[in-house]
């Protein structure tokens, strides 16, 4: 007894009871010769339900149609160990533990190993856009297979360490699917290979949207060289203004640069350094700002009058003007170490100098300068910290937190990156709680609304310091204010620290 | 039993908000004096009352004890001590328990209620309203509650009656089921959900609840998709065989009226299924399959005995807010001796007596392919054609999902559509990998539903 025998009386059966006996009689038909007792003038229920039957007691799968999936390549890697994946599930299953996730994956990055595959399809899901690369190395070859089904995974098919041709047939493929990930993609394109990044980035340019330009201009920054000179002084002319503060950024940096050459000829004669015992600086005015200035300097203020910048603004001009000027031109033209300078400017007074100076150590991304102007006591200005590597930035916040409140350095700590030096947290965890003894309300506020963000990036070894803080509370007042919150600073010290125990 | 997995807690959910704010709970802060031992956690919690909850769990039976006020079984302190358990948190320190518990657990071993019809109606285990649950109904509550003996007379006149109230509402469920098919499913589509439902109530009214959720069930069947014709028409055949049975009920061998009992939905009562002949097997465990319909959640652990070849299947209700055992594991053997239901093919059966704790069991037993799985459902469904569902182990299949449909197909190029929400597909594709899997589920209609597989010697749950 085959299917396609008792085919043809079901589909009509079907057909009749769809439209209703009252309008379509059944017509006649020939039932399989084991019915034969049953006859098609019977109700149409009757004769249904007993080639219903009939056809169930015989019912066969049938054949695919279709090919079998190709299989993905296997991962031999040792399955990563029971506790980590333990921690890894009650991470996936709260809301609130979703912050661990991306040190959790570059912990189980860095250790090597393989995930149960039933996990790799949440893990996917929960993968925050700047854990993209370790959640691929961790997650292995079945996401990548996996991708192929979803589009929203696509980004853990694409192991970035293939031959450079390839990596610029990605970055083609990613550029005209106008994928999110693009950017991560052009930037390790352009670490593999900065001059075939950059072809590519030129080749792009037109059509690129204008909104994106900025930021891949910025993408530059990493493997920067004259080779880059060319395009970047062709992103001067571009419309956008954002797009050509990066590129003076990045020209800045180049001291061979045709824009390095110009910048020196406008603000070298701006500062005179006199004596031979007891040398001086002073500050002269600068001259009449043209049109190609404007061009260099893009945020130079408004012009006031026939003859440049007017009183008043002059001191923003100079800022300016020296932010926008490569830092090398002081030391090799004047001959001075960063900090002589510095400390000459301070003797003079000159606080536009070094706002400028300031400005161009941030946007230039110069580790000397900014550590200079730290030494100088100039530190909560600006980021200058965040330009120095970042042993030497923790060891300049330590400084800062010795001096000030936890609250007024708080915008001064690397809340985003994880993982402090112990010094750094050692500090923090010191001054917090100089910070619960005593502090006025509002900087308890602030410091309380920073704790969740200090128990994601502090070391965690700091964990059972952290959980003794709750034991000094005191009055009562205090204890309600900071009880809970301390606990769970403590609480999330004590799963990363069992995270990176589990993951070691 | 022990220390359980995170999988088996979140089985013991008793629902999803449940599930929730347990995970929520799971975290050392709110918790002080946590302990275990091999055998139970306790801790206490701190909520929103000015006491901190006491709470305990013991991993036999399972049972849970807490002070706060929930009316979930178990609520979300027990869940969440249970999380921190599973997960080996340090919060949860290896000692023994405080008096208190220590008591507790001592009067629950002297109970002594487990490996027997007795653990399903002991104590908290929740009552069930017999008139709301389907696939043949819980067994009777007139069993556990010992009252005494109704004299045999009235006994025997409340049986008729039952089969005359069941046999008047088949018959009104098939003239309905006639008017259906002259008017047409065309039609039928587009009636309101009182069309189905007030059927539906007839059919509760005539004390066939079994048969009145497949009615209701109907309504959902006509907004299905393509070929809706043809699957609501399978239900009506269906449907009609059962009438029909109920029709010659007074002419049909004892077997086949126990057929169609449990296809309406008229429960056993637990004596009568207990004096039935005894299989004493190992019984690999399957699969469990959790449903949730009309009120009751029903869970079905498919069992395969591994001496004498055969399936069973074991069926627990429970109210909403409750939760079922966890110790009949997929991938466990249970050394049993077990009672079948009455009927022709009987696949539902109760645990007569453990003789023996769960233990693991290596690889479950399989059919080769889907052919050999068709073959065995046939035999089943020609013996019963009231037969619902049949278990599903087959090895060497491959998962695959086209065009939003996930599908298997097997070592021989057969292939059968999967029923199952996109989460499970995805971890049921993730674990093949394009590579043949030991599949382990339920038939159910024309589908298969995916419970778990036996991947690289271990059994997941999906």
């Amino acid at each position: 007894m085959t299917e396609s025998l008792v085919a043809l009386p079901w589909d009509e059966v079907v057909a009749s009871a769809l439209i209703g006996t009252d309008r379509r009689p059944p017509r006649s038909m020939e039932l399989p010769e084991d019915l034969g007792s049953w006859s098609t003038g019977m109700d149409l229920l009757t004769t249904a339900s007993a080639l219903w039957a009939y056809r169930e007691a015989g019912r066969r799968f049938p054949i695919a149609s279709g090919p079998r999936p190709a299989a993905a390549s296997t991962d031999t890697r040792p399955l990563l160990p029971a506790a980590a994946l333990r921690s890894l599930s009650a991470i996936l299953a709260d809301r609130r533990f979703k912050p661990l996730l991306a040190e959790w994956l570059s912990l189980a990055h860095l250790r090597g190993g393989r995930l149960p595959a039933e996990m790799v399809p949440a893990l996917l899901d929960a993968t925050p856009v700047e854990a993209r690369a370790e959640g691929r190395g961790v997650t292995g070859p079945v996401a990548a297979w996996l991708a192929g089904y979803r589009p929203e995974w696509a980004w853990a098919a694409s192991p970035r360490d293939e031959s450079p041709e390839a990596g610029t047939d990605q970055l083609a493929r990613q550029w005209a699917g106008g994928d999110a990930d693009r950017l991560a993609v052009f930037a390790a394109a352009r670490a593999a290979d900065p001059d075939r990044a950059r072809g590519f980035l030129e080749q792009a340019w037109a059509d690129e949207a204008p909104a994106t330009r900025a930021a891949l201009v910025n993408a530059l920054a990493e493997g920067l060289s004259m080779a880059d000179e060319t395009f970047l002084e062709r992103c001067l002319d571009d419309r956008r203004k954002d797009v050509r503060r990066a590129a003076t950024a990045l020209l800045a940096r180049l001291p061979e640069s045709r824009f390095a050459e110009r910048m020196a000829r406008r603000v070298l004669p701006l500062v005179r350094i006199g004596g031979r015992l007891r040398p001086s600086l002073t500050l002269i005015a600068p001259a009449e700002v043209d049109a190609a200035t404007r061009r260099d300097v893009v945020d130079l203020a408004p012009p006031g009058g026939a003859g440049g910048p007017v009183a008043g603004q002059w001191d923003t001009s100079v800022a300016q003007l020296v932010a926008a000027a490569p830092l090398s031109i002081w030391v090799t033209q004047l001959g001075r170490p960063p900090g002589d300078l510095i400390r000459l400017a301070q003797r003079a007074d000159a606080q536009s100098l070094l706002d400028g100076w300031t400005a161009a150590a941030i946007r230039q991304v110069n580790p000397e300068w900014s550590a200079a102007l730290l030494d100088a006591g100039i530190g909560l200005q600006g980021d200058l910290i965040g330009v120095l590597p970042p042993p030497a930035a923790d060891r300049a916040r330590v400084r800062l937190l010795d001096q000030r409140s936890l609250a007024d350095v708080l915008e001064l700590l690397p809340l985003h990156r994880t993982r402090w030096s112990a010094e750094l947290t050692e500090a923090v965890v010191e001054a917090l709680e100089g910070a619960v003894i005593n502090s006025d309300l509002r900087s308890s506020i602030t410091v309380r609304e920073a704790l969740p963000a200090i128990a994601l990036a502090a070391d965690p070894g700091y964990a059972p310091a952290a959980a003794q803080l709750a034991a000094t509370l005191e009055d009562a007042s205090n204890r309600s204010f900071w009880e809970r919150p301390l606990a769970a600073l403590a609480a999330t010290l004590h799963f990363r620290l069992a995270m990176s125990e589990e993951l070691r | 039993m022990g220390r359980p997995t995170v999988e088996q807690v979140e089985a013991l959910a008793p629902d999803a908000a449940s599930l929730r704010a347990g995970q929520r709970l799971a975290t050392p802060a709110p918790w002080s004096g946590a302990g275990c031992d091999d055998r139970a956690v306790w801790g206490a919690c701190r909520g929103s009352a000015k006491l901190p909850y006491q709470v305990a769990c013991d991993s036999e039976g399972p049972a849970y004890k807490c002070s706060c006020p929930s009316r979930k079984f178990p609520c979300k302190h027990a869940l969440a001590l249970l999380f921190l358990w599973a997960r080996h948190a340090p919060v949860v320190t290896e000692g023994s328990p405080p008096p208190a518990v220590a008591a507790w657990l001592a009067s629950r071993s002297a109970i002594q209620v487990r490996g027997s019809i007795a653990d399903a109606v002991a104590g908290k285990e929740p009552p069930v309203d017999e008139a709301v649950a389907g696939n043949g109904g819980p067994v009777h509550r007139s069993a556990r509650s010992g009252a005494a003996r109704e004299p045999a007379e009235t006994a025997r006149l409340r049986v008729e009656q039952r089969t005359e109230r069941i046999v008047a509402g088949m018959d009104e469920l098939d003239r309905w089921l006639g008017d259906l098919l002259r008017h047409g499913l065309g039609y039928a589509q587009t009636q309101p959900y009182r069309y189905w439902d007030e059927m539906a109530a007839h059919l509760v009214d005539a004390q066939a609840p079994a048969a009145a959720s497949r009615v209701r069930g109907l309504a959902g069947v006509v907004h299905s998709g393509d070929e809706w014709p043809e699957r609501l028409l399978a239900q009506v055949c269906r449907l009609h065989l059962l009438a029909a049975g109920w029709a010659r009920y007074a002419l049909l061998p004892e077997s086949v009226r126990a057929d169609l009992r449990s296809a309406a939905g008229w429960p056993w009562p637990s004596e009568q299924v207990l004096a039935g002949p005894k299989e004493q097997d190992l019984w690999y465990v399957l699969a469990r399959r959790v449903t949730d319909n009309d009120q009751v959640r029903a869970q079905r652990t498919w069992l395969w005995g591994l001496q004498s070849q055969r399936p069973a299947v074991i069926v627990d209700f429970a109210r909403p807010g409750m939760a079922f055992t966890w110790d009949l594991w997929p991938g466990n053997v249970l050394p049993a001796s077990i009672a079948r239901y009455p009927g022709s093919a009987p696949l539902r059966v109760v645990v007569a007596e453990r003789c023996g704790e769960p233990e693991p069991g290596g690889p479950p037993p399989a059919w080769d392919d889907l052919e050999a799985l068709a073959d065995a459902r046939a035999t089943a469904f020609t013996a019963n054609p009231w037969l619902e569902s049949w278990p599903v182990s087959v090895t060497e299949v491959v998962p695959d999902h086209r065009r939003g449909r996930w599908f298997l197909i097997d070592r021989r190029g057969r292939t059968s559509d999967l029923r199952v929400a996109d989460e499970a597909g995805w971890r049921l594709l993730a674990l093949s990998g394009g590579r043949p899997v030991q599949l382990l589920g339920e038939l159910e209609d024309d589908a298969v539903i995916p419970l778990g597989a036996w991947v690289e010697d271990r059994m997941v749950v999906l």
